[in-house]
């Protein structure tokens, strides 16, 4: 049985010149095997940053200031750099939003699917580039021993896209974490990348999405954590987020998502963008954006609480522990809370 | 990460503000490096000294004394001693001063006036004036500019205007790529097209438009090729090329220093020593005004 | 298009570009006030042979390059020559043809200059990577000051600063003169502190900017050891671009020795061409002239190849021009 990933508390920041901003602040969730979560927010709402914490792959600027995040008990914050490489691409596997730029020009795919299965020791060269070829048929390239020898240049948008999908899932990790994994590539691909990432979802793999694009994640996410300027705002099961979004930047992002086969509906953008970190809002963070925002929401601080309001309370809390509870919500907006 | 919501620019006047404080911010960012900073003061003495030199001087740069040849050091009435001829080193270190300056000075004007002829009309024209321009430039390339002086100084002569020319014509060539390739991106930036939609002259969106986006690059190459100028001045010098005697230049200067390396060896090291500090100092001005043109910052 | 197609089109390209600089040198020479005859006769070398005698030998030489016949066929007199490899006599060296003075002076010029190319590359590179992986660090810092030093000071006044060095305050080096390996070392040494800072800088910078591509990080997310990740996936990458430079840098590195073979009188081949610049030698400057741009283009195309080779994604596209001419920097491809 493979281990699930907790993430508790996570902290991240940036040390600028003269200040710094935390990029990610207090986020936790858990993902079990083969179970997908998908965090979705603008462009620096620190959704990458918060996985590249928990890969421990910041920046030299960024460092993590506290929080834990388990991987079936061992605390990965805590390990030493050395331990921490196992960990890596063997347990946690890593896809980019754009296999052209994740996948090194100038080697095979040869070289670059194989090399991890050396680098933690799982198997020698041959055995290596059987299960690359076999990871490669997987993923549904043709011919893969053919395919093996090329360079990335060499293939289609989709097929790179694979192949780095590929390059992930030659070691088998129990958690795969994706950035964006289809927004470069073209829509009829698309729909094949999450045919593919719902698969290794129901052999028991854990899947972290993260996106943008609310339709791609309700197309195999269960749940999902909505992040905005570096807090989660929302967090719950998907299909229950999306019949009824609690915040009001969640029913934005709804809003303003294109989806592909739905009926027609205006396209709402959200006004304005994202804060500056730096000059971070009083009080709720999107309160400049929000259309329903009163004075109290430029006052106070909006901590995440469980939703919908009182009545459920008990329930949750009964509920709350190791067992995970398929009906949780909780959202940081009090009008939600308070109103419902 | 770090978003700033920016309103677009529409305006004329706005766009002009904004130039303006592009500039400041630059220079902001230039006095804040201590070391270019220091040097740019070092630089503007010696540029001071340079055009002062008949009145620093205590000599002129060819009058010999015949009592004091060869005078060490610390020698009275020659504080830095004399020559073989009995010329004063002090007031010859001066006079090769105002060559080089003047040489390195005159012959980047000239290459950048030559360079933005070429640049400017290479990329603005297009088509067969490009590609003509281009080959020529591409020929220049392929020929080492250092050769190329040498060839020029051999036809115009040894005087101070033929060196600074064949410095000048000889060191173009990445200028003059540089505004083409200017010219190229700024060219099809909407507020072009509307001046041109406006009925704007060729000429004046060049002069108007498209050199003003230029400048800043310009400068920056500009900076880092008036200390190889005056390398390039000196190095002429030292190859029995450069501006004829007695005008003094470090480069003869040097160059007459080897010979005497074991009894005078001051005539070799005081030269150097200029030398070297001079071409450092135009150096670290060239960095600082770099590192305060490029916003992407720490990494070059 | 295949590769003997592109080699084709390079080393037509070659020659147009040769036969251009053979006109305007031939054209800016003709230009020139003052012949041979008058140089020698106004400068000491007047010694050398004798006023009457320089007469006589340019008279002697006008069958080749007479003066009674017109500009143009004096040109293509000497070109005519000069595709056979035979660029006549010199005039200062009537003993000598320019090709044998070349074959004389030029290994003695590429032995330093090889020599000189190798050590900044073998120094470079690591205080590059070096500096680059240990960004802002006073390692960094120390190789941007030296970076900074060899970009500004010319290699004649390093060799200055050597003789300075060595021959005067240590005493353990000749200052001048070429009868041994020992004669060597200061001409090398200055020569290789340039090459290396530019080498060095751009080590640099391309590793800085390969060290943030996603493929390195993505090869760190597979678990990579960071000193495997630096040398397979950063170093290979950083160093393709650096090929191109090479080029320049040798060109600047063959110039470059006409400077220290002045300083250090070293019987090189750019002595030579300074020499025949000042006694206005035109057979020897031609010669020369055309010699340097030869190797000069002739490096060019080599590092090109070199290149192509070296990058899978510059060999499937049939040649660097064609692929640099789609890309905006090397090593980036839109998305």
């Amino acid at each position: 049985m493979s281990p699930s990933l907790e993430v508790e508390g996570l902290r991240t920041e940036f040390g600028l010149r003269d200040r710094v901003l935390r990029v990610v602040d207090d986020v936790s969730f858990t993902v079990e095997p083969g179970q997908a979560l998908a965090i979705v927010g603008e462009s620096g709402s620190g959704k990458s940053v918060a996985m590249r914490s928990v890969m421990r792959l910041l920046p030299k600027t960024g460092r993590i200031a506290g929080g834990q995040a388990r991987l079936g008990g061992t605390d990965l914050l805590a390990l030493s750099e050395r331990q921490m490489r196992k960990v890596r691409g063997r347990d946690i596997g890593m896809v980019f939003q754009n296999a052209m730029e994740a996948l090194n020009p100038t080697l095979t795919l040869e070289r670059q699917l194989t090399e991890h299965l050396k680098w933690h020791g799982i198997c020698d060269h041959a055995e290596a580039k059987r299960r690359a070829v076999e990871t490669l048929g997987d993923v549904g390239i043709p011919e893969p021993e053919k395919r093996i020898r090329t360079y990335p240049f060499q293939l289609s948008g989709g097929m790179r896209q694979r192949a780095m999908i590929a390059m992930a899932m030659v070691t088998q990790p129990s958690v795969l974490i994706a950035d964006e994994p289809t927004t470069a590539v073209d829509v009829t691909v698309q729909r094949q990348l999450l045919d593919l990432l719902a698969e290794l979802k129901a052999r028991g793999t854990g899947i972290i999405m993260i996106t943008h694009d609310l339709g791609v994640a309700r197309y195999f996410c269960d749940d999902a954590m909505v992040m905005y300027a570096g807090r989660v705002v929302e967090h719950g099961p998907i299909r229950r987020l999306l019949s009824r979004p609690a915040h009001p930047y969640t029913t934005g992002l709804f809003e303003s998502t294109l989806e592909v086969g739905a009926r027609q509906r205006a396209l709402l953008p959200i006004p304005g963008s994202p804060p500056d970190l730096a000059y971070r809002p009083t009080g709720c963070a999107f309160h400049p954006r929000c259309g329903r925002a009163e004075e109290r929401c430029g006052r106070e601080e909006q901590p995440l609480l469980p939703w919908p309001g009182h009545g459920e309370v008990d329930l949750l809390h009964a509920g709350a522990g190791p067992e995970r509870n398929a009906e949780r919500r909780e959202v940081a907006c009090w009008k939600a809370v308070e109103h419902g | 990460m770090a978003t700033i919501t920016e309103e677009p620019a529409a305006t004329a006047g706005v766009e002009a503000g904004e130039a303006r404080s592009h500039w400041s911010r630059a220079w902001a960012r230039f006095k804040a490096n201590r070391l270019a900073f220091v040097s740019l003061i070092f630089c503007g003495l010696l540029i001071v000294t340079a055009l002062a030199a008949p009145w620093i001087a205590p000599y002129h740069f060819s009058e010999t004394d015949p009592d004091a040849r060869l005078a060490p050091l610390g020698t009275e009435g020659h504080l830095l001693g004399t020559d073989l001829l009995g010329r004063d080193i002090f007031s010859r270190l001066i006079y090769g001063l105002r060559t080089a300056l003047f040489v390195a000075f005159g012959a980047e004007l000239a290459s950048l006036v030559v360079a933005i002829l070429i640049g400017l009309s290479a990329g603005y024209i297009g088509g067969r004036v490009d590609q003509g321009l281009m080959g020529i430039t591409d020929v220049m390339y392929a020929f080492p500019s250092y050769l190329f002086a040498i060839v020029l100084v051999t036809v115009m002569g040894r005087s101070l205007w033929a060196v600074m020319l064949a410095i000048g014509i000889s060191s173009w060539v990445t200028q003059a790529r540089l505004v083409r390739a200017q010219v190229l991106t700024v060219k099809e930036r909407e507020y072009v097209e509307a001046a041109r939609s406006m009925g704007a002259s060729g000429t004046t969106i060049s002069l108007r438009y498209i050199l003003p986006n230029a400048i800043g690059p310009l400068l920056v190459t500009t900076s880092f090729a008036i200390p190889a100028a005056i390398g390039a001045e000196a190095g002429l010098a030292l190859l029995g090329l450069g501006v004829q005697p007695p005008t003094p230049s470090w480069g003869s200067m040097i160059s007459e220093g080897t010979s005497y390396i074991l009894a005078a060896p001051h005539l070799l090291f005081l030269p150097a020593a200029l030398f070297a500090l001079t071409l450092l100092a135009f150096t670290w001005v060239g960095d600082g005004i770099r590192d305060a043109f490029d916003t992407s910052g720490e990494d070059r | 298009m295949s590769f003997m197609t592109y080699l084709g089109k390079r080393v037509m390209r070659m020659v147009l570009s040769l036969t251009a600089v053979s006109m305007i040198t031939f054209t800016l020479l003709q230009l020139a006030p003052g012949n041979f005859a008058d140089i020698q006769r106004i400068s000491a070398g007047a010694a050398q042979f004798g006023g009457s005698g320089t007469e006589d030998m340019v008279h002697a030489f006008a069958s080749r390059y007479g003066d009674d016949i017109p500009a143009w066929r004096q040109y293509l007199i000497f070109m005519k020559g000069a595709v056979t490899w035979d660029f006549g006599p010199s005039y200062k060296y009537p003993t000598q043809d320019v090709q044998d003075i070349i074959a004389q002076g030029f290994p003695i010029s590429a032995t330093i200059a090889l020599i000189a190319v190798a050590l900044s590359l073998l120094i470079a590179i690591p205080i590059g990577v070096y500096a680059a992986v240990r960004q802002n660090s006073p390692a960094d810092h120390g190789t941007m000051f030296l970076i900074t030093l060899g970009t500004a000071l010319p290699n004649y006044l390093t060799g200055v600063i050597l003789v300075l060095f060595f021959t005067l305050t240590l005493g353990v080096l000749p200052s001048s003169g070429w009868a041994g390996p020992h004669y060597m070392i200061m001409p090398v040494l200055a020569l290789v502190l340039g090459p290396t800072a530019v080498l060095a800088r751009y080590v640099r910078s391309s590793m800085l900017e390969t060290l943030r591509e996603e493929y390195v990080v993505a090869a760190l997310a597979k678990g990579g050891p960071r000193s495997t990740v630096i040398m397979r996936h950063a170093l290979r990458n950083s160093l393709i671009p650096i090929v191109t430079v090479l080029g320049p840098l040798l060109a600047s590195l063959m110039t470059g020795t006409v400077f220290v073979e002045a300083l250090f009188r070293i019987p090189g081949l750019g002595l030579y061409f300074a020499q025949a610049a000042a006694s206005r030698d035109m057979p020897l400057l031609m010669g020369t002239a055309l010699f340097f741009a030869l190797i000069l283009m002739t490096m060019n195309l080599i590092v090109d190849l070199v290149y192509g080779y070296l990058d899978p994604r510059i060999r499937a596209a049939g040649g660097v021009s064609r692929w640099r001419r789609s890309q905006k920097s090397p090593l980036r491809q839109p998305a």
